[in-house]
């Protein structure tokens, strides 16, 4: 049965590394719904506050279209006493270049600010099945004894340090994306520990083994990339 | 649900912060009696005789927020002045000082720092006083954000190298014993000062240094050499990684550039 009641203290717990949310996701009637839910209500709690604090950074800084103004103007003012570049096609490139920032960050206004609240539960779905799926059949092979469906429910607390994310709803805050994929680490690796009952040696393997295989897949498709353009320039 | 009862979120201050008997052993470097001997943080002991990872995790935001609160409000004051959002504010004023640093060789920059100087200037979409106060507010709380990034990533590096060294701890204890190391840090507020500014900021770096190889060298067991090699090598490593990435950037500019 969902218990979102408790998924703050799941997330709270799950934070200072102890072993009780685990626990608690391993023992559920259905681990796997659990995590996917917990995920989803996270990532949509995460996609309103990104909402809010776009629309109050819009409120906090000029109109875009302003400020875009007095950046062609300085850029005229540069082209004419110092760069020789060609002006018009810079400035083209300026106004492209805003446009994207603008409507990426919210600031720009618009529907597209919307997007973030289907997209971030949406990309913290990914990150979780691709770290959990992994972190089975590392944890199995590395003679774990936890289900698919357990490790699924514990590692669905991977996405608790994204819980800081919510404080987006001020402007201008952000949370370090390198303390957000150290902490989830930290997490799988007591989550291997726990569901697959593994020494802390082996735990350690399988919760960096989602980071190396994706590293070893960036690598291997960006060499085929490579290749392919290499091969295709040469014919 | 198993986890012990319903109040963990909201189990009183005791429960998120070591005590002040606690807090000011740290600073006097009796870490042992701050941090505790305790092997397994799980288990619930009296308040006062040892420190958990909660209570580690409340003590970064807290000193995080209390070191950021009179920069917080000198930000919005100052902010409020400008009339605009303070990132922008402050921005206006550093490119203004490097244009007046610079002087005559400031040339190209002439037209960046009037742009600069006339985003300042334009009138934000809300009251200039409230978003000064939401940018303030927002600059406030990157502080125990970017402090709680510094608890974790560097910790993990520590972590690493003292296992290397043959160290046996918990992630756990090791988190929470570190945490005091961001006590010190209370004293960066006065950054801002002049001349008593960097006069505290560098005893604030250097009497955490001194905290963080305590509290290593007591919950690793560590000899204080191991310890302070523990916690300058991470440090060391970061700066090579840095130097090697912007050289690498400038050899690829200047290639670009030929």
């Amino acid at each position: 049965m969902l218990q979102p009641k408790i998924y703050p203290e799941l997330i709270g717990r799950a934070l200072v590394l102890d072993a009780d949310p685990f626990v608690t996701m391993v023992e559920d009637d259905n681990p796997w719904v659990e995590g996917l839910f917990l995920t989803v209500s996270l990532g949509f709690l995460i996609g309103v506050a990104h909402w809010i604090g776009s629309l109050l950074l819009t409120a906090s800084l000029p109109p875009a279209d302003a400020v875009l103004e007095a950046i062609l103007q300085g850029w005229q003012r540069f082209s004419q006493n110092i760069s020789r570049a060609d002006s018009s096609t810079v400035e083209a490139g300026i106004r492209q270049t805003w446009t994207m920032v603008t409507a990426f960050s919210g600031y720009g206004g618009g529907w597209f600010r919307l997007f973030t609240i289907v997209a971030t539960p949406f990309s913290l779905l990914i990150q979780w099945l691709i770290a959990g799926l992994i972190i089975f059949a590392v944890g199995r092979a590395l003679g774990g004894r936890g289900t698919l469906n357990q490790t699924m429910g514990a590692t669905a607390l991977m996405v608790a340090p994204h819980a800081f994310s919510l404080l987006t709803v001020i402007p201008f805050v952000s949370v370090s994306g390198l303390l957000l994929f150290v902490w989830a680490l930290l997490i799988n690796y007591r989550a291997a520990e726990v569901v697959h009952a593994l020494p802390w040696q082996r735990a350690i393997w399988v919760a960096l083994a989602p980071v190396a295989i994706l590293l070893l897949l960036a690598f291997f498709v960006s060499f085929l990339i490579g290749s392919g353009l290499m091969i295709g320039g040469a014919a | 649900m198993s986890v012990r009862g319903p109040n963990w979120l909201t189990s009183g201050a005791g429960g998120w912060l070591p005590t002040l008997q606690q807090v000011s052993d740290a600073l006097q470097l009796h870490l042992p009696a701050a941090i505790g001997t305790l092997d397994d943080p799980e288990i619930a002991e009296p308040l006062g005789t040892s420190t958990s990872m909660r209570q580690g995790l409340g003590l970064v935001l807290l000193t995080g927020l209390l070191a950021g609160l009179v920069p917080f409000l000198v930000n919005w004051v100052v902010a409020v002045r400008v009339g605009t959002a303070l990132p922008l504010a402050q921005l206006s004023r550093s490119i203004g000082d490097q244009a007046n640093v610079m002087g005559g060789n400031a040339a190209f920059l002439q037209p960046w720092t009037e742009t600069i100087q006339t985003i300042a200037g334009l009138s934000p979409n809300a009251p200039g006083w409230l978003a000064a106060g939401l940018s303030a507010l927002g600059v406030w709380v990157n502080q125990p954000l970017s402090w709680l990034a510094a608890w974790i990533i560097y910790g993990l590096g520590i972590l690493l190298v003292s296992k290397l060294f043959g160290a046996t701890v918990t992630l756990q204890h090791f988190y929470a014993a570190t945490s005091y190391a961001y006590l010190p840090l209370i004293l960066t507020a006065l950054g801002p000062a002049p001349c008593l500014g960097p006069l505290a900021i560098l005893v604030a770096l250097i009497w955490s240094l001194f905290v963080y190889v305590r509290a290593v060298q007591h919950v690793t067991h560590l000899d204080t050499g191991r310890a302070i090699l523990s916690v300058i090598l991470p440090v060391v490593f970061m700066m090579l990684v840095g130097i090697l990435l912007v050289g690498a950037v400038a050899i690829s500019m200047a290639r670009l550039a030929m």
